[in-house]
Parts: C-alpha cells; sequence; structure tokens
C-alpha cells in the first residue's frame, strides 16, 4: 500500500483551510473507532513560537479549530511531556496555549503527570515502556515543527513523538537516541502527522537554537515515516541518511517512498553546516561521558 | 539632473562633491557658502560653473536639486528656503535641529511636491545591507534589543569648525546613523527616549560620552553609547533577537550572526573571514576610504527616487524620528549635565 503524503503552503492566517485541504488530499480524517484526540505539540524549549522552536499556538488554535468544526463532542487532550530543560505547565502558561486549549474546550494533559501503563515492546532498546493510558486510548494527532537537530539532523513528526515519553530526563537517552525515537514510535504511534513548516528553524543548532526560516508550508500524513522522509527531502538531507527516520521503516512504522501530493513545494536551503554539526554532536558526546565519570 | 551644494565645508569637499563630479547624469551647476576663500577653492577644484555666497541667490536659478551641507542648526532654514523655492532637497544628516523644525520640512515638502531625504550612508556597509536583509527574512525571530556604540575621536581633523561641540556635543556626531539604522531595523515608532551623559573631561563644555535609551511602539529597547573619550575607537551595531543575534563591527564591515552556543569552529571561521575580508578591501582601497565610498551609491538613489518620483532612500517620517530622538536626548542631557569635573 502506498502512503500519501500531502504538502501545501500556507500562512498563519489560513492554516486551516490549509489543513483541511491537506487532510482531504490524504483521503480525510478517520480516528478508526477511537473516542478521544490526543494532539501531541512540542514544547522542546523554552523558546518563543516565532522562532520556530516550538508549536505556535496559532497553529494549535487552526488545528483545534479543525477538529472541533467536524467533531464536537470528542474529547480532545492537548499533550505533552516534560523535559529535560522545560516543564511543559509552565511554558502552556508563558506563551498562550492555555486560552487557545479553552477556547475549543479541549484539556491540557501534561504527559509526565499522567497515569501509566507499562507495555512490552520489541524495540530496538528497550523491552517495555511506560505508555500513558490516554494516549493508548486516543487518536494522536502529532502537531510537530519542521526543524533540524544538532543530533538526528531532522526533528518532525517521529522526533515529537518521542517527546510522549513521560520521563523527563530524556537527555539520558541521547546515547542511543535513534533507537529510543523509533521504540516511543512503536510503543505509541500516531495516527496523523502534521508538520507545521510555516515558520522552520535551520542551522546545526536546532532542535532549540537553529536559525528561523521561513518556509510558509505544511506536510501532513498518517505515515509518520513516510512525512519525515518527505520532510527530510524538503530540507535538502537524504532520509536513509536520517537514522532514525531509516530505522522506523527496517521495523515497519512506515514507508520512505511516498506519494507527495498537494501544491508543489521546493526545497528549501536549511543552512545545515554539516562540519559545525560533527562538531557539536561530538562535543555533546563528551559532555555526556564526562557527566558519567 | 542640475545640482547645487550649499556649504563648503569638509562633508561637501571629502563626499559630496567628489561623487557628484563621478556622476555623468549630474550637472554640478552651482556651490554656495559664505566663506569667500573655501568658496574659492572648493570651487575651482570641482571646477562648479557657479559660486555663490549667497544661497538664496542661487535657489533663483534653474537648478533642480540641493545639498545641504551647512551646520546642523542651519538645516532646516536652508532646507525650507530651498523647497519653497521648488527644489528638491538632500540634507547632510540630521534633518533639522529639533522636531518642530522637521515638522515644518515635512510640510514643506508636501506643500511644493518636492522630495526631501536626508544622507544615511552607513546604511549601505555591505555588512548592514547583509544584516537587514537577513532581519527582515526573519533569522533572529523577533526583535528584543539593539545595541550600538560609537566610540571616535573628537571632531577636530574632520572638520575645524566648532559646531558640533554645541548642542548635544558628541550625540549629534556619530550617534545620528545608529539611531537612524536602530529606527530602521525596529521599523517602528519611539515610545520614549532617556538620556545620560556629561562632560567627562570638565572643562570641554560640551556632553562628550552619553548613553541613550530608546523604547520603540514595538516593544523592542535599543542603547547607543557614543563616546569622544573611549581610548578605542569603535563603531558597531549589534540586534539581539529571539531567533538568535547579528553583530557588526561596521569599520570593519564584518557581519557575525550567531544562534545558540558559540562554538570555536565559528570563532576559527569569523576570524579568517574578518582577516581575509581586511585583506580585500585593504588591497581595493575600500578601507581607508570608510563610509566616504557610499556617497556616489546614495545620491544616484536619492536622484533615481526625484525622477521616478518613488520614495527616497531615506524617508522623511524615518528622517523626523532621528530628530525626535535627539532632540528629546539634547533636551534631557542639557538638564541634567553637571557642572564640576570627575
Amino acid at each position: 500500500m502506498t502512503s500519501y503524503v500531502s504538502a501545501v503552503n500556507c500562512d498563519y492566517d489560513n492554516f486551516g483551510s490549509a489543513l483541511d485541504r491537506a487532510v482531504g488530499l490524504i483521503g480525510g480524517l478517520d480516528l478508526g473507532g477511537k473516542n478521544s484526540i490526543a494532539v501531541k505539540i512540542n514544547l522542546c524549549d523554552c523558546r518563543p513560537p516565532e522562532t520556530g522552536a516550538i508549536t505556535h499556538p496559532k497553529s494549535l488554535d487552526a488545528l483545534l479549530g479543525y477538529l472541533r468544526a467536524d467533531l464536537p463532542r470528542v474529547p480532545i487532550y492537548v499533550v505533552e511531556s516534560d523535559a529535560t530543560v522545560t516543564r511543559a505547565d509552565l511554558l502552556i502558561d508563558w506563551f498562550g496555549f492555555r486560552g487557545v486549549i479553552e477556547k475549543w474546550n479541549a484539556e491540557w494533559r501534561n504527559l509526565s503527570h499522567e497515569k501509566t501503563q507499562r507495555m512490552k515492546i520489541k524495540g530496538r532498546h528497550f523491552k517495555s515502556m511506560k505508555v500513558s493510558t490516554l494516549l493508548r486510548d486516543s487518536f494522536i494527532v502529532n502537531l510537530s515543527k519542521l526543524k533540524t537537530h544538532s543530533l538526528t539532523k531532522i526533528s518532525c513528526s517521529l522526533k515529537n513523538q518521542y517527546g510522549c515519553i513521560a520521563y523527563p530526563l530524556k537527555i539520558h537517552f541521547h546515547d542511543f537516541l535513534d533507537d529510543a525515537i523509533v521504540d516511543a514510535n512503536t510503543a505509541m504511534p500516531s495516527n496523523l502527522s502534521v508538520v507545521d513548516g510555516i515558520v522552520a528553524m535551520g542551522g546545526a543548532q536546532g532542535p532549540a537554537y537553529g536559525i528561523p526560516l521561513s518556509a510558509g508550508v505544511l506536510f501532513v500524513g498518517s505515515d509518520p515515516v513516510a512525512v519525515d522522509a518527505a520532510c527530510s527531502r524538503f530540507m535538502g538531507f537524504n532520509p536513509y541518511f536520517i537514522g532514525h527516520v531509516r530505522k522506523a521503516a527496517s521495523v515497519g512504522l512506515g514507508r520512505m517512498r511516498s506519494n507527495v501530493v498537494g501544491d508543489h513545494v521546493q526545497p528549501i536551503d536549511v543552512s545545515f553546516d554539516r562540519l559545525e554539526y560533527v562538531t557539536l554532536k561530538f562535543a555533546n558526546y563528551l559532555q555526556r561521558r564526562a557527566r558519567k565519570l | 539632473m542640475r545640482v547645487g551644494v550649499i556649504g563648503a565645508g569638509a562633508i561637501a569637499r571629502r563626499a559630496h562633491l567628489p561623487a557628484l563630479a563621478s556622476m555623468e547624469e549630474v550637472e554640478l551647476a552651482g556651490l554656495a557658502d559664505v566663506d569667500r576663500e573655501a568658496l574659492r577653492s572648493v570651487g575651482k577644484r570641482f571646477r562648479v560653473t557657479k559660486c555663490y555666497q549667497d544661497y538664496k541667490e542661487m535657489l533663483q536659478t534653474e537648478i533642480d536639486a540641493v545639498i545641504v551641507c551647512v551646520p546642523t542648526h542651519l538645516h532646516s532654514a536652508v532646507a525650507l528656503e530651498a523647497a519653497n523655492a521648488g527644489k528638491h532637497v538632500l540634507v547632510e544628516k540630521p534633518l533639522s535641529l529639533t522636531t518642530a523644525q522637521a515638522r515644518e520640512i515635512v510640510d514643506a515638502a508636501r506643500k511644493n511636491s518636492v522630495t526631501i531625504s536626508t544622507v544615511q550612508n552607513y546604511r549601505y556597509f555591505s555588512a548592514i545591507q547583509e544584516m537587514h536583509n537577513r532581519f527582515v527574512s526573519g533569522r533572529i525571530g523577533r526583535l528584543l534589543s539593539i545595541d550600538g556604540v560609537c566610540h571616535t575621536r573628537p571632531p577636530m581633523g574632520w572638520t575645524r569648525g566648532t559646531w558640533l561641540y554645541q548642542f548635544g556635543g558628541v550625540i549629534d556626531d556619530f550617534a545620528p546613523h545608529l539611531f537612524d539604522m536602530a529606527c530602521w531595523f525596529a521599523n517602528s515608532d519611539i515610545a520614549a527616549v532617556h538620556a545620560y551623559g556629561d562632560d567627562y573631561v570638565g572643562d570641554m563644555k560640551c556632553i562628550n560620552h552619553a548613553v541613550v535609551s530608546l523604547k520603540f511602539d514595538s516593544g523592542a529597547l535599543a542603547t547607543v553609547n557614543s563616546s569622544w573619550l573611549v581610548g578605542a575607537t569603535k563603531v558597531m551595531i549589534n540586534l539581539y533577537g529571539t531567533g538568535g543575534t547579528m553583530q557588526t563591527d561596521i569599520g570593519a564591515n564584518n557581519l557575525v550572526e550567531t544562534h545558540g552556543v558559540s562554538t570555536p569552529l565559528q570563532d576559527v571561521r569569523w576570524v579568517t573571514k574578518k582577516t581575509l575580508s581586511i585583506v580585500r578591501r585593504g588591497l581595493s582601497g575600500q578601507l581607508f576610504r570608510g563610509a566616504l565610498q557610499f556617497y556616489p551609491i546614495l545620491l544616484h538613489d536619492f536622484f533615481r527616487s526625484i525622477e521616478q518620483k518613488s520614495s527616497p532612500p531615506v524617508p522623511l517620517n524615518e528622517s523626523v524620528r532621528v530628530v525626535a530622538i535627539l532632540d528629546a536626548a539634547r533636551k534631557q542631557l542639557q538638564s541634567t549635565k553637571s557642572s564640576g569635573t570627575l
């Protein structure tokens, strides 16, 4: 079966209509019997939304508006977990997400404080993983950013789903980050991936301190591997050289080859300096080693 | 285009007249100055066909535009006279001494349908142009702060005139360039101006070291640190945004953009780039001509805006903003100036 990914040009003012068109291009929205929706946003660091580092409240507003238009009574949860350097509850208030969530009668849930259940998986690193029961029972919409990453080269839908791991100190997984991303997606697969590239992030210091880039594009698909592969190509990377994308495809989480439909979007120059990437990755490795001593 | 120059002092002699002489599309139709000797020698050097001791006499002739190169406190009177005579006017920075005078100039431009602009040659440094392009494209996100530094020598060699030591002193020297660039980047009206400064020598009897802080309506903040006393000369402007920073050493025409942590690799590249830039500009002679090298381009842009009836390189409202900052800063500095020495 072929995976479809839609790519459409858009900005924050027409995000809703662009999303409607993008979802329509891949066959529409089907909850598949699930009774609730969990929207996984990206709050990777305390960075303002206009930097492209975190989900923009306007994107969430448009997405919730789109979901509410068709599904007025379905419970919608907006979710994120704490991370090594962030406290999601604070960022939700600081960057204006609370008002958006209340506006659409949705609920904010911090996955680090949610009830979890240990689930056995055939992971590349983990043999089991604690999964939030909320996520297990919900249709997961993964609202990620189009970004470069200092360790994984790109951070789109697969990497955003890694943020569903409830354990806050996820920096401990950086030694085997690609495998941990694949395992998180195995345990908590997303059902719909929406990658917001209106303001993307380039440079080699993503996902928090890269270069804000106006890309004006939205990628949508139900296969997160296909979506990430399309995003990789859009950012000038060969997806076969993106470790977590290749590994996710190898364990059957999706396909790297896909039909990209929608607007003809031109690849952008994300100013990804490979020498800086290698330097930073090596420095990161040395730092982790030093901490363990 | 027939052009006249009013004032035969240093800026006319070193910048405007050589640039005009090199432009084929321009006829240098007149030069005016009250100093008969300066008028004679400068007029002869640049082969100006007609010289006038009274600029008003030159305004009666068939010239299209005038360039005002007189001391700052005379800008508004000359610019108004020229505009009312139907001439397009390019004024050396700043547009006028006070905001009230600047408003009169705006009214005169509107009433007489003439183009009036100011010289802001610092905008033409390639590092500044590149900085502006990158900033507008959103590479450093939302602008939070600007800081500018202009630490220069007192203007004794550049000009023998003493008018800069009156009024605002050091803030009337290079600071208008930085105020202009700050406003250009912030692209917003001014909400507040605070100025601190003094005569840090004691008997110089003018403001020779000052810090001016600005707040823009957009919320962005700016500081301009200007001094004739700091023991190292430097003119630079830095932008700090939510997505990164950009720093420009204007003298070296060098731009550094930083996102996240600054790595040793970036430092090596920056030193290499700066060295190569200095060597290249040194060999081409650009390094030693500084901001004067941009006069032909900015004059060309000004004349083209007249011909095409388009917006001049520095729109009048942007010139008025700079005057408003200087006016407010000058008033605060005069009211808080101490009389003693340090």
